[in-house]
């Protein structure tokens, strides 16, 4: 511990040589994108080595690390240098899902599909109906939306119930890899996270059409945008089955620098997803299941992820903390913090629901919601895209958001490594481990 | 183009080559050599570069300085690493006094060489020299002699590898010239990077000499020799200042490398701190108008005399996974190498005729003084040591990045030019001198693989 403080202690002490140097402001001169990126890759990981021992996940560390040396605290790292790091971000998260992709393995899937869609199905209607409704009320005494129309409120509320479902695929892959967990328990949580995301795009195109339709009537309802979200997700289906045995050929046969190869492939999708609008997470995901299950290139590809993932995982989440706007947290603290726990508690319900009517037999059930807490880049995305729509009370409602999911992104982790361990999934000795 | 966006597209062209390469093929000694040494990549990256297909276009290499940086951090660590006072103290004095003498003769000789050839060299690639213009010339003579013969002072030890495979050289002699490959490295990038320090703000400053030689001599003018436009009127450290910076910040690093490896750590781990680690002195160099080589190389140095009981490990590690970093690197640098001009010909040859008589005359001298078996020892022994590579182009690029300008542009034609010559070259002559002084045997050509430019890393020592 006194070793990694020390180290930090050097970080900082350069930054401080660097500042108190007459040489022009650092974001503007050559060598800051360098700088920026070893300075977000050192102080990420030290942070997240010194959270280590007192049982925190390390990627609160990661996390943490961003928010401080972010534009929003420190300003170490500038919002130009966070910008810049957005395609590294787009890629590790395409590696990410392809780690979560590998780790689902339908034989493992077959003793829990029942918990999975009974749970996905009742956290979307619970969690959904209980979000809106509760929203509705917030909003209607909160004074910066209390002057809003009606139908206003109820798009708010409709925009905020969606997004309560959304959990973060990235963290729970991220906290199930660090706690080195496996287990019914672990294969339900991948497994929901993945089939949200899903539902979760699809329903936010609903409530976009639904919102279109209480400004402007029938004529508003676009069934073809509906029908276009399903085409692309089936494509993406498509295309990640290509990948994936695109992927396997070249595990099995090639076997030449994979993880050059693997970071290539992450490129392509990222860029190739932004060009055919399909959705890079389902495509890697779906690539991941297929190397996994249909071929015997599994072990070999999250082999190949692991050796680099540690600074994949330090990078993304430390641009993910410096990406989230702490002036938005101390705007709306109050109400996203009444949002948090109203979500944490139909959570809980609409999990034990889901457990209890599936008959799938938990460990501990009282705990088990928690892992379905982290929030992160989809619903960002989403709050990004309610801002795209030109809808005048947009901008507040982003700033709501962002505000919840930087507490969620807080705590979430924290809370579903307390959860994995709860329910044996990640051995308690392990926990702090890598 | 987006940094992240050719750094990938590097990588893949990197990869690509250099599974091309390596089909198992029987090539001369010559051509073994160049791939050994990863020349192939500096024809790919000009291929690559605005002098050609432009995907690598002067705004992407602008954007990625910083990679260049990495890779120069890269070597300049490894190097670094290599100074362990327990290995050195292991290396016996007559060696080091050998190895001084043998750069220092190469360099005095290449440097007096040099002053007389250049003027008249300038003068005849168009330049007009009148009486105003003596002291940019003057300036600029010292300077482009004094770094050349610098670094015509290393070696490359690839070259070396690819001997002791193929005619199976051995013995004393060879270990002997081993070892004085090994010591001459840092002792030219030390002296240079203490020259940059106390030329730093004449250099950085020195827009006069780079206007007068950029709209003077015709073949920089019309070619655009000079990509970059000089940086000249940013506030500039003094000369002691840079030094001080510069160790200040290589210690400091290397405390904080040394902090975070003095336990066992997994291979991501140890790949996330070097990484880190390399490129925020890279970042840190370019802002503050430091050498990225040099800075990395006191990181390495201090870093290495900690008391650390991964220590070899780390220098296995980053040898082993030099490999991606390397091929971006001479991707890059072939992708800046400035057009061939008769100027720039012209002085290759002073480089390459001066280099071969210096290290001839230096290691003939220096093992007359100071080895006690001198008649062991092969008459021409210098001559084994005429390949350059990854260092030699290494102290070239971290010129061009501190001070680019119409000199660096020259200084880095002539490296890469003399590189391949002596790449082609050196191995042949080695062979013959070896073969000559029985110290190898017939040739038994084997399959080349590539070799790292630097020698392999010390045994584990207990600690």
């Amino acid at each position: 511990m006194k070793d990694r403080l020390s180290a930090l202690f050097i970080v900082f002490a350069l930054v401080l040589i660097v500042r108190l140097y007459p040489y022009g402001e650092l974001s503007e001169v050559q060598g800051a994108k360098a700088f920026s990126l070893g300075f977000v890759v050192l102080t990420g990981y030290l942070l997240g080595e010194i959270l280590a021992p007192i049982r925190l996940p390390r990627i609160t560390g990661y996390l943490l690390a961003g928010m401080l040396i972010g534009p929003y605290a420190l300003k170490i790292v500038s919002k130009e240098s966070v910008k810049d790091f957005l395609l590294i971000d787009q890629i590790a998260l395409t590696l990410i899902a392809l780690t979560a992709g590998g780790e689902l393995r339908l034989a493992n899937l077959k003793r829990c599909w029942k918990g999975i869609i009974s749970i996905t199905l009742n956290q979307t209607v619970w969690v959904f109906l209980w979000g809106t409704f509760t929203t509705y009320i917030l909003v209607s005494y909160a004074p910066i939306f209390a002057p809003l129309s009606t139908q206003a409120k109820w798009g708010i509320s409709l925009v905020i119930g969606v997004i309560a479902i959304a959990q973060s695929p990235s963290t729970t892959i991220a906290i199930i890899t660090e706690t080195r967990a496996s287990g019914l328990s672990s294969d339900l949580a991948l497994g929901v996270a993945v089939v949200k995301d899903v539902i979760v795009i699809t329903l936010f195109t609903c409530v976009l059409m639904a919102l279109g339709m209480m400004d402007q009537g029938l004529e508003a309802l676009e069934w073809e945008k509906l029908l276009r979200l399903g085409e692309e997700l089936l494509l993406s289906i498509g295309v990640g089955v290509l990948a994936g045995i695109a992927l396997s050929f070249y595990l099995a046969k090639v076997k030449v620098d994979p993880i050059l190869f693997l970071l290539a492939f992450c490129y392509l999708v990222s860029a190739g997803s932004q060009s055919f609008h399909l959705d890079a997470l389902l495509v890697c995901v779906t690539a991941g299941v297929w190397v996994t299950n249909a071929s015997s290139q599994g072990r070999e590809l999250i082999k190949t992820i692991e050796e680099s993932s540690l600074i994949i995982y330090v990078i993304f989440f430390c641009v993910a903390g410096a990406s989230l706007n702490l002036n938005a947290l101390a705007d709306m603290w109050i109400l996203a913090l009444l949002l948090v726990v109203l979500r944490m508690a139909s959570l809980a319900f609409s999990t034990w629901i889901g457990a209890y009517l599936s008959g799938i037999s938990l460990k501990s059930l009282k705990t088990y919601w928690m892992v379905f807490l982290p929030q992160a880049g989809v619903s960002l995305g989403l709050a990004a895209l309610l801002n795209r729509e030109g809808l005048s009370w947009a901008p507040a409602v982003k700033t709501l958001v962002v505000a919840c999911i930087a507490v969620n992104q807080i705590i979430g982790p924290i809370l579903m490594k307390y959860a994995l361990i709860k329910s044996g999934d990640a051995p308690l000795e392990k926990a702090s481990t890598r | 183009m987006n940094i992240v966006v050719g750094f990938v597209l590097l990588l893949l062209i990197g990869a690509a080559a250099s599974r091309l390469t390596l089909f198992q093929g029987r090539f001369s000694l010559g051509a073994q050599s160049l791939f050994t040494a990863g020349v192939e990549f500096l024809f790919i990256g000009l291929i690559a570069g605005p002098r050609a297909a432009n995907v690598l276009s002067e705004e992407a290499l602008h954007q990625l300085s910083p990679v260049l940086s990495l890779g120069l951090g890269w070597i300049g660590l490894l190097i670094g690493l290599q100074f362990d006072r327990r290995d050195l103290l292991r290396i016996p004095a007559p060696i080091w006094l050998m190895g001084a003498t043998i750069s220092f003769a190469a360099f005095g000789l290449l440097f007096i060489l040099f002053l007389l050839s250049i003027p008249w060299l300038f003068q005849n690639a168009g330049l007009v020299i009148q009486e105003a213009d003596k002291k940019n010339l003057q300036q600029a003579t010292i300077s482009l002699s004094f770094l050349l013969s610098w670094i015509s002072a290393t070696s490359a030890y690839s070259a070396l590898a690819l001997l002791k495979r193929n005619i199976d050289a051995r013995g004393e002699t060879f270990r002997l010239i081993q070892l004085l490959t090994e010591v001459r490295s840092p002792i030219a990038i030390a002296i240079v990077g203490l020259w940059y320090g106390i030329h730093h703000s004449t250099m950085l400053q020195y827009p006069s000499m780079e206007r007068w030689l950029t709209t003077n001599l015709p073949v920089l003018a019309s070619n655009g020799g000079s990509s970059v436009t000089p940086i000249a009127a940013i506030p500039v450290m003094g000369g002691v200042e840079w030094v001080m910076m510069t160790l200040l910040l290589g210690a400091l690093l290397g405390w904080m490398v040394h902090y975070l490896t003095n336990r066992r750590l997994a291979q991501n781990e140890l790949l996330l701190i070097l990484t880190g680690a390399v490129i925020l002195s890279g970042g840190l160099s370019s802002h503050l108008h430091l050498s990225p080589l040099f800075v990395n190389m006191v990181m390495g140095t201090t870093l290495t005399n900690l008391p650390n009981f991964t220590r070899s490990r780390i220098t296995k590690w980053m040898v082993s996974n030099e490999k991606p970093f390397f091929v971006v690197f001479m991707i890059l640098a072939g992708a800046l190498w400035p057009p061939i001009t008769p100027l720039t010909l012209g002085i290759t040859v002073v480089y390459c005729a001066g280099r071969t008589m210096g290290l001839w005359m230096g290691a003939w001298a220096a093992s007359r003084w100071f080895y006690p078996h001198k008649s062991a020892i092969p008459k021409r022994l210098g001559l084994t040591m005429l390949p350059q590579g990854g260092v030699a182009l290494a102290l070239a690029v971290d010129f061009y990045l501190i001070y680019p300008g119409a000199l660096a542009d020259l200084a880095l034609g002539v490296v890469i030019l003399a590189v391949i010559v002596q790449q082609v070259l050196g191995p042949s002559v080695a062979m013959s001198v070896l073969r000559a002084s029985g110290n190898a045997e017939k040739s038994r050509r084997g399959h080349w693989r590539y070799e790292t430019s630097l020698p392999p890393p010390a045994e584990e020592s207990p600690e």
